[in-house]
């Protein structure tokens, strides 16, 4: 773990905070309660917006994602790590006119 | 009679008619209508993706990226705020940084907030975006949105999926004398000679959803707007007769047997 780029160093960190707050095992897997287009949604994390992307059967090159009120370019999917209570907006070209 | 491309920003459409992708009986037939249409340039709308039910197809499996320009639109949007929101996340999502903009103000008719309009195209225009957009046919309004750097006035010639026609020939007319950008007649049309009729007006460009998608055979209709967009600029071009309230008559009035 120690060779891990920088991503997976927030992503220890990140679990680290989390595990204090639930006193529970840095390493394990929780459920997080995020809010994905509007709607409460569970998911074990901690993971990535690729990883999520993937879970959900969305291919990352069609979608745009907004990441707390924030647009994230796509080539920071991959190291943005999805949090407890996050707003994550999916959205993706449908007919229009 | 060769005609220039519309040119927008500096890219060049030889195709002076854009379409939508809403309201197709289906992908394929919306696949059809684009290839008969002619158009180079298509609108989408951009959404939340639906994440409970995954087995729909994606629209783009079913738009010739190599041959339309996609075109985000931000149909929906009652707010500045939205609409730029709305605007950057179809930058995103897609390869270009065009947008039609559209900042609606009243549901039943669609018709523009302009006010709120003008700000959110000076601000998508300082973000890097190619700002068409959908606006009433008001010549001030469209000079402002000019001022505020549009790339083109998106005028509409009817409510949004009316196919009521061009109501306001004259206003069309002023702001294609007016405007440094190309004019296209964005709403309204129902069926091919209102296309016409915005060409002889001058128009640029039609863009139109409804009138194809709509129509009891799309592929059939689209075909007919692209004579019908041809045709109109043709005419435009060509430079029609002065109306004249009594006749004139088109054959010799000497030489006739008999006097």
């Amino acid at each position: 773990m120690a060779a891990q780029p920088a991503a997976n160093q927030e992503l220890t960190l990140t679990c680290l905070e989390r595990a204090q707050y639930a006193g529970s095992s840095a390493t394990s897997n929780r459920v997080l309660l995020i809010t994905l287009n509007g709607e409460p949604y569970e998911l074990e994390g901690p993971l990535s917006v690729t990883d999520l992307l993937a879970k959900l059967s969305i291919d990352p090159r069609r979608v745009a994602v907004e990441h707390n009120y924030e647009i994230l370019k796509r080539h920071r999917f991959a190291d943005t790590v999805v949090h407890e209570g996050d707003r994550i907006e999916i959205v993706n070209f449908v007919g229009g006119g | 009679m060769i005609d220039t491309p519309l040119v927008i920003a500096e890219r060049a459409f030889a195709s002076r008619l854009i379409v939508g992708t809403g309201k197709y009986p289906s992908h394929p037939v919306m696949a059809q209508a684009h290839a008969a249409s002619g158009a180079e340039m298509v609108t989408v709308a951009v959404r939340r993706v639906n994440i409970t039910d995954r087995s729909r197809e994606s629209l783009l499996d079913y738009i010739d990226t190599e041959r339309l320009f996609i075109l985000p639109n931000t149909a929906g949007c009652y707010t500045v705020d939205e609409a730029v929101r709305t605007a950057h996340l179809g930058r995103e999502a897609g390869l270009s940084n065009w947008v039609k903009l559209e900042v609606i103000g009243d549901e039943r008719t669609l018709f523009p907030d302009t006010e709120a309009l003008v700000v959110a195209t000076r601000q998508l225009v300082r973000d890097g975006f190619v700002v068409l957009p959908y606006t009433n046919d008001d010549p001030v309004v469209c000079r402002k949105l000019e001022d505020a750097g549009a790339a083109a006035v998106m005028p509409l010639g009817a409510p949004i999926g009316s196919g009521l026609g061009i109501q306001n020939a004259n206003n069309l007319r002023i702001i294609r004398e007016f405007a440094r950008v190309p004019m296209i007649v964005d709403a309204g049309v129902g069926t091919a000679s209102d296309a016409v009729v915005a060409m002889e007006l001058g128009a640029d460009g039609v863009l139109m959803n409804t009138a194809i998608a709509g129509a009891q055979d799309p592929v059939a209709m689209a075909e007919a707007m692209k004579h019908a967009v041809a045709a109109g600029r043709l005419a435009f071009r060509a430079g029609r007769i002065p109306r004249k309230l009594y006749a004139t008559a088109s054959s010799p009035v000497e030489g006739l047997v008999g006097r």
